[in-house]
């Protein structure tokens, strides 16, 4: 009797148990076939990179030449400028773009009264839904020597000496991108860390309150470890991202004065790649790009799963 | 609004036609896809009336697609993947028929005085075109125009000559000269509005990426005619033709003394400072005066005087005579050349080209054809007969209309209402056309550079358009550009604003040019000049 | 000893007070900075929409508009094929965005669950093609091989998870979602499916809001996707109609001989500013809606605790 009880319990846990991971499964199909579908698939077209890409014969047909793309990118000139200009952006965009949107969600969630609370928080975002073209030609106009109204300010208030021509100096490319990008998504990325903050427990306030510490420990004490997580998971996939600079917003800043610093490894694989049709050179770049990326990512989901217990994997 | 309202009037009765087109000829109409790759101001091509009867002539049925915006980013993804219409216009280069081989029709086979009279009389009449047709094996994939009515270069330098009257000075003949009027410019009250510092003295276009300091058509490379380089049609890239050599101006020595007078007209606050970041609607703006409508530009690059000053400023500005160079020298020293666009403006090859999609190729290229027939090339060019942009006024004579748009001028209108300058034609030397105001113009401004111009033979006359290269070669000047463009694109820059001294830094300037492989595309280019400079009897 | 607590901590509170009226202040300060240096350049394209482009192409528009005229609008607004895009994006962002919530959501939830032991491995199978993906030509000829080039539907199913967003999904179910929620529903006999539906789909409002807003507005921008896999003039996006407005006004630059002219040179950046804010405008007016989970997100929170 109680045998054959714990026998039915045993295989009816099972039951549930299968029963409940087929529902898993059944959840995350259409996700999966969809990735399946339109980005597994059209895969086979990294071989294009260790091919040597004729029309006639297709992707695939190509002649094999193993790493003759990869060694001539290697030989080239462009390599090594083209992977420090990548990495001087991407390191610098990370650096001040990164807690930047971290700052703000704070100071949103500390804001009291609550009709500018609204107004600040919806203006921040605003800047994202503007287009690259236009925030491009927006730089190009308020920065123009001379004319360029944010130009003369910075000038005005000795920041940036007299004589430079902002927009045709190298040193200044990195500084202009970078901050450009910090007005652009500043406010965006701070939505899912304000999101976070909204789901900190209140009663930890009170009782931090009860407590008597100010709201300045309050914050450092509660909201950051509460927010630790968001923060170390987009910083991940932020690490991952490293070499995937913004390319149009790069490409439509170059000019002939600043290209020492704003050839990245994603203009040079449009220049050449497509806008030259050199498919297989432009792939085995841009699969250079993507192993680094990949590797950065690894990196770093190790490293926070050591020092903070979170990570994608 | 107005627009609409006429294109509107025109579809309808472009159906009543069509109706009246399907009742004579019930038998079937052969179906044929086309692509068109369009400015953007050009309206759809079902609404332009003589395509569509065009179509009628060729007994074909054509169903339109129109990209007008950043076909060189799709195209590769279209060629590769095959995904192509029958008929291409306006899509291809050169290269596409080495790197898609197989995606195209040679059209050669099929070209007879039955299909193909009129595409098989301009190249008779026109030898030059069949060259530009024509590849390395012989065969024909695009079908090339010509229009022979535009002038013989793309671009004049206008100087205000009310300022030179104002400040007492005469029109600038030599470099010094140039540099003593573009100083009394900026140093006084040129227009004389109270205020001496609102002058820019020189202004120049050479922004927007693709090595724009050399390919731009208003840059101030197209000063360097001056020291002798014979630049032809844009000179791309910098390399021209000199006693039947090819070669690269951005390595020249006489690069290194025009870049000397260049950095030392900036160094004296000559040359605006921000033309380098401006692009091009902010360059055609600053010539069109301040907010009181008072001129502030004193020397520009432009293709025609009310197209580049506006309608209140144009009569101010006269073309300024290519220059002398006589800067530590005597003028003479060098042979003054001013840059000869003639080929580059009057044909263009790839117009139109067939894919291996089409199941009719014959049907394909009597449609074709109709375009290179004498009216209907004027019509590609200017718009429609029935569509009111064009009159017929004789026997192989044409009127070119006002626009039906009282809002728009002739250029615009020419753009909006049918293929233009992007279309299949053939304008016939012996047509003659009666053009709007701007084309007048265009033609009279630049009997100034008729003279030297004409110097130009063919050793040094270097039009790239011609020239035939094998893939492997094709896919070698690809990279092999890229990296040189990189380092030239860039140094011009910073020798001009000062940031680096010429003579310190020219020789090693050289050297990186030709490591990134400049001689390994100097003996490419050169083997395709010498079979060109075959072909045409040389 | 009880006395002396209650002092000390009553001046705790007075210290408390004084230096969160300088934080209050300082943080009220900062913010105001902030929104300076956000909302200036706004509002610079709002009066560049509307003033001579001549005029602001030479830095003299600053504050206020100069010279007022409203051709960019009037240019851009008696365009037919605007109201045709404007149709076309409402469609793909409300189509596509529901798509993308209805596949994102659930598969988030069975990457949340901790028992579930194939997470990682899942995980790495989506993450894997953040990185890695075969290029434009091979996914362009998997869709037309699917028969999807050139319809609406590609426009509507293209990027229908995105990785991104499915990490920050996941990470909200597993960091917010009470585990004690889960046991109880287990033991009630709570399957998956209604789980997921009755307790977890109500508790990531917070997290549906920012996904929904992110989702919207990929679609509302994407320009590229509609660029590649559409080449039909009816299935034309907003951004697409408004690229070929932008291009309008920088045509002649490489010089081919062709005349700009009448184009209204002093108007023509007009066009350009009035396309940000004709863009623009409907998808910030989305926003307050979305305003109000975040919020109701907020009080989930409070009663969660």
């Amino acid at each position: 009797m109680n045998h054959k009880a714990e026998n039915k319990s045993l295989g009816y846990q099972t039951k549930l148990y299968w029963s409940r991971n087929w529902q898993l499964w059944a959840m995350l199909f259409p996700g999966m076939l969809y990735i399946f579908i339109f980005c597994y698939v059209p895969m086979y077209g990294l071989q294009l990179a260790f091919r040597e890409y004729s029309f006639a014969s297709g992707i695939t047909g190509g002649k094999w030449v193993g790493l003759k793309y990869f060694q001539q990118y290697f030989e080239s000139p462009m390599f090594f400028s083209t992977l420090k200009n990548t990495f001087v952006l991407a390191f610098t965009s990370i650096v001040v773009g990164f807690p930047a949107p971290i700052i703000l969600a704070m100071i949103i969630n500390q804001l009291k009264g609550k009709r500018w609370k609204r107004i600040f928080q919806t203006t921040v975002y605003i800047p994202y839904f503007i287009s690259v073209v236009v925030l491009v030609s927006m730089i190009n106009i308020m920065f123009a020597n001379d004319t360029g109204v944010v130009g003369n300010f910075l000038k005005a208030l000795h920041l940036v000496s007299r004589d430079t021509n902002i927009l045709g100096k190298e040193s200044a490319f990195v500084p202009l991108y970078t901050l450009t990008g910090v007005w652009q998504t500043m406010g965006w990325n701070s939505i899912i860390f304000v999101a976070a903050l909204s789901s900190v427990d209140t009663q930890l306030y009170d009782s931090c309150k009860i407590d008597g510490a100010n709201r300045w420990q309050t914050m450092w004490h509660i909201d950051f470890p509460a927010i630790l997580p968001t923060i170390m998971i987009v910083l991940i996939m932020n690490m991952g991202n490293i070499l995937n600079v913004a390319f149009d917003k790069v490409f439509l800043m170059q000019n002939s004065l600043n290209l020492g610093a704003s050839q990245v490894i994603s203009t040079y694989v449009y220049t050449v790649g497509i806008k030259s049709s050199q498919f297989s050179f432009g792939t085995a770049v841009g699969l250079f790009n993507t192993v680094i990326n990949f590797i950065f990512l690894l990196l770093t989901n190790y490293v926070s799963k050591r020092t903070t217990g979170t990570g994608l994997m | 609004m107005k627009r609409r309202a006429i294109a509107l009037l025109l579809s309808s009765a472009m159906v009543m036609t069509m109706f009246a087109g399907t009742t004579a000829s019930a038998e079937e109409k052969t179906k044929l896809k086309a692509l068109f790759i369009a400015h953007p101001l050009t309206q759809d091509v079902d609404d332009m009336e003589w395509v569509q009867e065009m179509e009628d002539e060729a007994n074909v049925d054509v169903e339109w697609e129109i990209i007008r915006a950043d076909w060189e980013t799709v195209k590769s993804t279209r060629f590769a993947s095959g995904d192509v219409p029958d008929l291409l216009f306006n899509c291809t280069i050169d290269s596409d028929y080495t790197t898609y081989n197989g995606l195209f029709v040679d059209v050669s086979p099929y070209l007879s005085e039955e299909l193909t009279p009129n595409i098989l009389s301009m190249f008779e009449e026109e030898p030059d075109t069949k060259v530009l047709a024509t590849t390395m094996e012989d065969k024909i994939f695009g079908i090339p125009k010509f229009q022979g009515k535009w002038p013989s270069t793309n671009t004049v330098m206008f100087i205000n000559q009310q300022w030179l009257d104002n400040l007492g000075l005469e029109m600038p003949t030599t470099c010094t000269e140039f540099k003593e009027v573009l100083t009394a410019f900026k140093e006084q009250d040129a227009n004389g509005n109270g205020d001496p510092n609102d002058e820019i003295p020189l202004d120049y276009n050479a922004y927007g990426g693709n090595n724009a300091w050399f390919n731009s058509a208003y840059s101030l490379t197209n000063l360097i005619g001056s020291l002798g380089i014979q630049l032809t049609n844009w000179g791309t890239d910098a390399y021209f033709a000199e006693d039947g050599q090819v070669k690269n101006y951005s390595v020249d020595e006489r690069y290194k003394t025009f870049m000397k007078y260049i950095a030392d007209l900036y160094a004296n606050g000559l040359i605006n400072t921000n033309a380098l970041t401006n692009d091009y609607s902010a360059f055609q703006s600053l010539s069109r005066g301040n907010e009181a409508g008072e001129p502030i530009v004193g020397c520009v690059f432009g293709w025609e005087e009310t197209d580049k000053f506006g309608p209140e400023l144009y009569s101010q500005y006269k073309p300024v005579p290519a220059l002398d160079y006589d800067i530590d020298c005597e003028p003479g020293t060098y042979d003054t050349r001013w840059r000869d666009d003639y080929t580059g403006l009057n044909m263009s090859s790839n117009r139109v080209c067939i894919s291996a999609n089409c199941e009719n190729v014959e049907a394909a290229l009597a449609f074709i054809d109709r375009f290179y027939d004498e009216t209907h090339s004027v019509e590609s060019l200017f718009g429609g007969i029935t569509d009111g942009c064009i009159e017929k006024t004789g026997e192989g004579s044409y009127k070119v209309l006002d626009p039906l748009d009282p809002d728009t001028d002739a250029g615009t209108w020419k753009w909006t209402s049918t293929f233009a300058d992007n279309g299949p034609m053939y304008i016939r030397r012996s047509s003659e056309i009666e053009m709007a105001q701007d084309m007048t113009f265009a033609l009279e401004e630049r009997e100034t550079y008729n003279d030297v111009i004409a110097k130009a033979t063919t050793q040094d006359t270097y039009p790239q358009m011609f020239m035939k290269y094998t893939e492997e070669d094709l896919n070698t000047m690809a990279i092999t550009q890229a990296n040189i463009n990189n380092i030239i694109d860039n140094q011009w820059s910073l020798w001009m604003t000062g940031e680096q001294d010429i003579d310190a830094t020219w020789d090693s300037y050289v050297e990186s040019v030709y490591a990134a492989g400049l001689q390994q595309i100097l003996d490419i280019r050169q083997a395709a000049f010498d079979n060109y400079l075959e072909t045409v009897g040389e | 000893m009880k006395r002396g607590k209650k002092n000390s901590s009553g001046e705790i509170v007075k210290r408390v007070n004084w230096s969160d009226k300088i934080f209050s202040g300082a943080v009220l300060i900062l913010s105001i900075l902030i929104f300076i240096i956000i909302a200036y350049p706004l509002w610079f394209v709002v009066i560049a929409s509307i003033s001579n482009s001549n005029l602001v192409n030479l830095g003299q528009v600053t504050f206020w508009p100069k010279d007022i005229r409203f051709y960019g609008y009037q240019q851009i607004l008696e365009d037919t094929r605007i109201w045709r895009g404007y149709g076309n994006t409402i469609l793909y962002v409300v189509a596509g965005t529901i798509l993308n919530i209805a596949i994102t959501m659930p598969a988030a939830y069975a990457l949340s669950r901790k028992d579930f032991k194939a997470r990682n491995a899942v995980m790495l199978y989506f993450v894997f093609t953040m990185f890695f993906s075969g290029g434009l030509v091979p996914t362009y000829m998997t869709i037309s091989k699917l028969g999807l080039i050139s319809t609406k539907w590609i426009l509507i199913v293209f990027v229908a998870i995105n990785t991104y967003n499915l990490i920050i999904a996941r990470t909200f179910i597993q960091n917010s979602i009470p585990e004690d929620l889960y046991e109880a529903a287990v033991l009630d006999g709570c399957s998956h499916f209604t789980y997921f539906m009755k307790v977890v789909m109500p508790l990531s409002k917070a997290v549906v809001s920012v996904l929904v807003l992110y989702y919207a507005v990929y679609h509302w921008n994407d320009y590229f996707n509609a660029l590649i896999y559409n080449s039909k003039a009816e299935n034309a996006p907003l951004q697409i109609v408004l690229r070929e407005i932008l291009l309008l006004n920088q045509a002649f630059a490489s010089g081919n001989g062709g005349v700009q002219g009448g184009y209204g040179q002093s108007s023509a950046d007009q066009v350009k500013y009035a396309v940000i804010i004709v863009s623009t405008l409907p998808i910030l007016c989305v926003y307050p809606f979305i305003q109000k989970y975040f919020e109701k997100g907020v009080m989930i929170g409070a009663v969660k605790g």
